[in-house]
């Protein structure tokens, strides 16, 4: 691994305003480079700072102190327009779907190519295409409101993907999917690296799916970044955080609240 | 989690005092720069057609009957009162007048404010408050869209669109309304007729409509900004709503009192 990362952290700081006047550190000092062409997966307890660690590289939310560079370029100080190119080359799938009520399942997947004002055709089978891959054929006119959880999380995928991304980000993209689709899930993740060499950044609890597709595999821990390296490497980590989580015990330095 | 102490800016003692003032301030400076944004959208052309027709038949659905319906009674309230004290000093031949220019300057433009904040104020604050909270906002912006640009301005434009019209719909059945009760209290429609149009002019008449057009604006205006505002899940779209309802009608009721102010001193400087 020697090429320019395309998605590089330093040194972030990220805080919230409780209430009584105090802030809360969420993410305390963490760095992280990712290599383009790579899938790349971060685990760590509920609360640990996941979500937010992806809101900071699709620029939604700003850090405290840190920058966030994406192809190398800081995207902490940027202005909407400028953020906005950038964001054309990244695919956002959300933990929990975030797909428009108010559009049918085609025009969700379709939507980004449609502000690109691509032809009609093109869109629609570039859509259908999609949902075959995700055994969600025929489904074009339906609501998001008539789908299961697990096929919501599916057309989050495709719409994340449908305008060919560098960049996808994704948030728990297996949560609420039975073991076949799991597997399907990783497969296609799998794929896009292959094919078309995008950069992988997965969100996940899921230890066996991780094994299976990670390049490179990174844990956070109440906003710190406990462990980050290959999965061969990692897996011989002697970090008791690590240990627990992997094992999945109760028993150990994971507060349980 | 870690806490942090000493990060925040310490609270002043003086700061219940000034709490409620400065967040006055953030809330009107918000809105600023929400109409400010949404300007520049509209002043390079970026405004989608489509998206502004579909609000403006779900302003127009949502609001016309409730408007024809609530003014059409005021009017019929007005001419009732005002007929009655106007025939105990032999000025019958003024009721129309009278209740035509109130309903035309004043009850046709506020109360279809006060309903369309109620119908699509709150509806916009809604909508846009589930975006927010199911992270659909922040999934328009993963795609390069401005929230602003695809939801707001299209919600601005119809509802200022609206407004006029349903204002002006609202007036004619108010007027009805009125005719029907002053016949009732023994003015006869002919002479309330008359009167009206002896009294109000044409003026009155684009004066009581011009001045719905800014109310649209505030009203689209606070209910985007409030849903676009929203946190802490269900609860917090509940709040959102109900706040683009009581807002809009305070803004309403503000801003009418000043467009009043200075086009009553205008016309009286003339005389
Ligand atoms: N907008 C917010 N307001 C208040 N607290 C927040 C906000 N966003 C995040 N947090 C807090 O920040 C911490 C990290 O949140 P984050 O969503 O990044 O966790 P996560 O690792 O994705 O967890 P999960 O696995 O449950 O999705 C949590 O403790 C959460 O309570
Ligand atoms: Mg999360």
């Amino acid at each position: 691994m020697s090429s320019e990362p395309i998605i590089e952290l330093r040194h972030i700081h990220y805080s919230i305003a409780l209430p009584d006047g105090e802030r809360r550190a969420i993410l305390d000092d963490v760095s992280l480079a990712i290599e383009p062409g790579t899938i790349n997966c971060i685990m760590g307890t509920s609360g640990s700072g996941k979500t937010t660690l992806l809101r900071l590289m699709a620029g939604l939310i700003r850090p405290e102190s840190g920058e966030v560079l994406i192809f190398g370029r800081d995207i902490t100080a940027l202005r909407e327009p400028e953020l906005n190119k950038i964001r054309r080359e990244m695919g956002f799938v959300f933990q929990y779907s975030a797909l428009f009520d108010s559009l049918s399942v085609g025009q969700n997947i379709g939507f980004a190519l449609d502000r690109q004002r691509r032809p009609r055709a093109e869109i629609d089978s570039i859509v259908a295409n999609l949902l075959g891959e995700l055994g969600l054929s025929g489904l074009e006119n339906k609501r998001p409101s008539e789908l299961s959880g697990g096929m919501k999380k599916r057309v989050a995928m495709a719409r994340a993907l449908a305008s060919n991304p560098k960049i996808v980000l994704y948030d728990e993209p297996d949560s609420g999917l039975d073991p076949v689709m799991t597997r399907v899930i990783d497969e296609l993740i799998l794929q896009m690296r292959d094919e078309k060499k995008t950069t992988n950044v997965v969100v996940s609890h899921n230890v066996h799916s991780i094994w299976r597709i990670a390049d490179r595999v990174m844990m956070l821990h109440e906003g710190q970044m406990v462990a980050d390296g290959a999965p061969r490497e990692v897996e011989k980590l002697d970090v008791p955080v690590l240990r627990q989580f992997l094992e999945g015990r109760s028993d150990g330095p994971i507060l349980v609240r | 989690m870690v806490k942090k102490k000493g990060m925040a800016p310490r609270r002043s003692p003086i700061s219940p005092l000034f709490g409620p003032l400065s967040d006055f301030f953030l809330f009107f400076g918000q809105l600023v720069s929400l109409f400010l944004e949404g300007l520049w959208f509209v002043v390079r052309g970026r405004i989608s057609v489509r998206a502004t027709i579909r609000q403006m038949g779900e302003v127009g659905v949502g609001s016309l009957m409730v408007a024809i319906i609530t003014v059409g009674f005021s009017g019929a309230v007005l001419a009732l009162y005002s007929s009655v004290q106007l025939l105990q000093f032999g000025q019958a031949a003024l009721a129309g007048g009278l209740v035509g220019k109130s309903l035309a300057l004043e009850i046709a433009p506020v109360i279809t404010g006060i309903v369309v904040a109620a119908r699509s104020g709150s509806a916009m604050a809604a909508e846009l408050g589930s975006m927010t909270v199911t992270e659909q906002v922040d999934a328009l912006k993963t795609m390069a869209t401005s929230p602003v640009q695809y939801l707001v301005v299209p919600r601005i434009l119809a509802t200022m669109i609206m407004m006029p019209i349903v204002a002006s719909i609202a007036n004619v059945a108010g007027l009805y309304g009125a005719s029907v009760t002053a016949n009732l209290g023994g003015i006869s429609p002919t002479l309330f007729w008359r009167s009206f149009q002896d009294i109000v002019t044409i003026g009155d008449q684009l004066q009581g409509l011009i001045k719905t057009i800014p109310f649209g604006l505030l009203i689209a205006l606070i209910g985007c900004r409030q849903g676009l505002t929203t946190s802490n899940g269900a609860q917090g779209v509940g709040r959102a709503t109900t706040s683009a309802v009581v807002f809009g009608s305070m803004a309403i009721y503000i801003t009418d009192f000043f467009i009043s102010l200075i086009t009553q001193d205008l016309t009286s400087l003339r005389q």
